[in-house]
């Protein structure tokens, strides 16, 4: 079979039996040449391919994740700055007020006898006052005040129509509501910034903090203002100011 | 305009031993007469009342029962009488335990949130159990404690039910069909409540933002004031058959009830309505003798916006009492290591004793529809009405009548009369005696509750000072009250029970 590859030349049998050891040499060394490129393929499948898309994968999973905090980071901030947007358009400026100092006012009402509910008496110096501790009158029913710390202040607006009764009455509804919308917020202390009778309305803040179940005592939530026997006597010198509230 | 006291009573005129009638001119522009159900020691109580307002004339006083029972009977559009019902006491506007009813056809007939209450659909409802005293007694403390930890009650309290206001809206809307959707209530439950559980005029949109959000916190929590659950006992049965047909079989069974109402959500409707209603009455020219009485056209904008309005409360009342029959369901279940199927713990009926409902009734021989108000008043109809449930055809509606905390409630039946008489109207509950203010500085916490425990009855409560303000001794005997209904025959005694546990806001 080799002596046909060599037709052409006749050789001595020396040359011919080297030309067959280098032939078939050859052949074997392709031959291992080729085993050991599958064998190196097969490895390749099974070890190398995965480990490097391993190691890409970990890399790819490093940066994604310096990318997200990057992004949580950012998107922290971006809710805090809206929730404060929204705080500020919905209720007005709330804050902390660590450095405020603060001075608790005298308590200027009382519990009078009424069958089913109870009757806030609020007096002060002035009209602006009683409306003030009427409020706070409130607000020492449904909890035990002393508890209420300065923690947060919520601010409302409100105008009503008709006359001063209408006034007293979207007053004490609308620190109603907001205990009722702002998670509970109970106001220790009120203070009205703008009262106006002309166009019946009021600004005014209210510092307290929002009710926690742990710290504070429960006492009677009241459920409405009512306009029953409301009474304000702005002649008087203690500018006495009387109002039924329902339990 | 200061009238003495005899004069007063001149436009007073009893009846029967158990009604007294009150003329017209007793207060300007009546357009029917006032009639009040008191029997001698509640009459007491209500002519003390008037006294007390005759002597001061009005300033630093209040209106007395009788004089704002009249003042309904001033509105118009008013058919039949306005009735005082034996647990009378003064509200704002219209007295507490005062029923109106206005001809719903009539241009000139008003509604008026005043005769629904701040609290739409406060109402009471009683589940049964097939445990007896005997399982429950040693006990009591640990389900006390169980049923305080599963329900919350109180100032500041946030309900534990899943809700989002998608969930706020369609409950609104559906009522105890959502509850019944959501896996809270049973099938059964619905057949055994006023208007099955839903009112179909219910209008969600109808309801503000503010009183939305001060509902989605509160669903599922009791409340404060004069609302609680309790377990008690029945003590005794004084019409067996009736009793039968509630399940209610032998004396010493653990029966639950729970009283409350729709919360901030329903206040907040209230008070919305009232400031609107104050513009159309000007616009409308309406007349009323007290500011407290707001009212408006039910044909109006307002008026029929209230109308859906209140439905909406109503149905929020309702998925919150279900709601809390289904935390009371769970903690029974936790105590004694069963279902509350296994404890045949089924919903016997659900009253609501403050809401106003278009229903037909019959006057001088016809049927006309009536929008009638019920503040402080329960619904009773008598056997064979269509409205009530196929259970109760032959004995009648039962009516809860809570009473208040440590002393006993009853379960009453709706009768013929009572239809005739008050459109099938009866009282609610006790009505106060004392006034807050007056607890407060006359009894004291401590004693009260050792008071109770003597009495033995396991109690929890969120605030002492509520504890000596809702104080058996400052309202009036429920005793007494019940058994007026019972002579003036507006409704029959059925049941009578006695707490063993209370959990109170």
């Amino acid at each position: 079979m080799l002596a046909r590859l060599f037709r052409i030349q006749n050789r001595t049998a020396i040359y011919d039996r080297a030309h067959k050891i280098t032939a078939s040499f050859l052949i074997g060394l392709t031959g291992v040449a080729f085993l050991a490129v599958c064998h190196q393929l097969y490895k390749a499948k099974t070890e190398y391919l995965p480990e490097i898309r391993r190691r890409g994968k970990e890399r790819l999973e490093k940066t994604l994740a310096i990318r997200q905090t990057e992004a949580e980071i950012a998107e922290q901030e971006q809710n805090k700055n809206t929730k404060q947007h929204e705080d500020v358009e919905e209720n007005g400026p709330s804050a902390s007020n660590e450095d405020v100092e603060f001075d608790y006012p005298d308590v200027k009402y009382e519990y009078l006898d009424n069958t089913a509910d109870i009757q806030i008496h609020a007096w002060g110096d002035s009209l602006e006052e009683s409306f003030e501790q009427a409020v706070m009158g409130m607000f020492a029913y449904m909890t035990d005040i002393d508890r209420i710390e300065n923690r947060d202040m919520k601010q409302i607006d409100i105008r009503a129509e008709g006359d001063l009764q209408n006034l007293l009455y979207k007053f004490l509804s609308e620190w109603l509501e907001v205990y009722g919308t702002e998670d509970y917020f109970v106001a220790r202390k009120v203070e009205i910034n703008l009262f106006d009778r002309k166009e019946l309305r009021i600004i005014a803040r209210g510092y307290g903090e929002t009710f926690d179940l742990s710290r504070h005592a429960q006492g009677t939530e009241v459920k409405a203002i009512t306009y029953s026997n409301m009474q304000i006597h702005e002649e008087a010198p203690t500018h006495d100011v009387y109002v039924i509230v329902d339990i | 305009m200061p009238r003495t006291y005899e004069e007063e009573l001149k436009y007073i005129e009893r009846i029967n031993s158990h009604c007294w009638r009150i003329k017209k001119g007793f207060v300007p522009n009546m357009n029917v007469e006032g009639v009040f159900y008191v029997n001698n020691h509640l009459e007491k109580l209500m002519f003390e009342e008037l006294e007390t307002a005759s002597k001061f004339g009005g300033i630093g006083g209040f209106l007395p029962g009788m004089k704002q029972i009249a003042n309904v009977a001033a509105l118009p559009g008013i058919v039949g009488k306005s009735v005082g019902l034996p647990d009378v006491h003064s509200g704002y506007g219209f007295a507490i335990g005062n029923m109106a009813a206005f001809d719903y056809n009539d241009p000139k007939a008003i509604v008026s949130p005043g005769g629904v209450g701040f609290d739409i659909n406060c109402g009471v409802r009683l589940l049964r159990t097939n445990l007896t005293e005997k399982d429950v007694q040693p006990m009591k403390e640990q389900l006390a404690q169980s049923m305080f930890d599963h329900i919350p009650v109180g100032v500041g309290s946030k309900g534990v039910i899943p809700m989002n206001a998608k969930d706020l809206e369609e409950a609104l809307e559906m009522g105890m069909d959502w509850s019944l959707r959501e896996g809270y209530s049973w099938a059964e439950d619905k057949e055994h409540c006023e208007e099955y559980g839903r009112m179909l005029q219910a209008d969600p949109t109808k309801v503000s933002q503010r009183a939305k959000k001060r509902g989605l916190p509160q669903l599922g929590t009791l409340g404060a004031g004069n609302h609680y659950a309790e377990i008690q006992v029945v003590d005794e049965i004084y019409d067996r058959f009736a009793a039968g047909k509630m399940g209610i079989d032998f004396k010493g069974q653990v029966c639950v009830m729970i009283h409350c109402g729709s919360r901030g959500l329903g206040h907040q409707v209230a008070t919305d309505a009232l400031v609107a209603m104050e513009k159309a009455m000007k616009r409308d020219q309406i007349q009323t003798n007290d500011r407290q009485l707001a009212c408006a056209l039910i044909q109006s904008p307002e008026g029929q916006d209230y109308l859906k309005g209140m439905c909406a409360a109503a149905n929020y009342a309702w998925v919150n009492r279900s709601s809390m029959t289904f935390l009371a369901r769970q903690a029974f279940a936790r105590c004694f290591n069963s279902t509350p199927d296994d404890l045949d713990m089924h919903l016997i009926y659900d009253v609501s004793h403050n809401i106003a409902k278009v229903e037909e009734h019959i006057i001088d021989g016809r049927q006309k529809t009536l929008l009638v108000h019920r503040k402080g008043a329960t619904r009773a109809f008598p056997p064979h009405h269509p409205l009530i449930p196929v259970d109760y055809q032959i004995t009648g509606q039962p009516v809860l009548i809570g009473g208040t905390m440590g002393t006993c409630s009853y379960v009453l039946t709706g009768t013929e009369q009572g239809m005739q008489e008050t459109f099938g109207s009866t009282c609610h509950g006790a009505g106060r005696a004392l006034s807050r203010a007056k607890s407060r500085r006359n009894l004291n916490w401590y004693e009260v509750l050792d008071e109770l425990k003597e009495k033995g009855i396991a109690i929890r409560v969120a605030s002492p000072k509520l504890v000596q303000e809702e104080a058996p001794d400052s309202y009036k005997n429920v005793t007494d009250v019940v058994e007026t209904c019972h002579a003036a025959g507006i409704s029959k005694l059925c049941v009578k029970l006695r707490p063993v546990a209370v959990i109170k806001g």
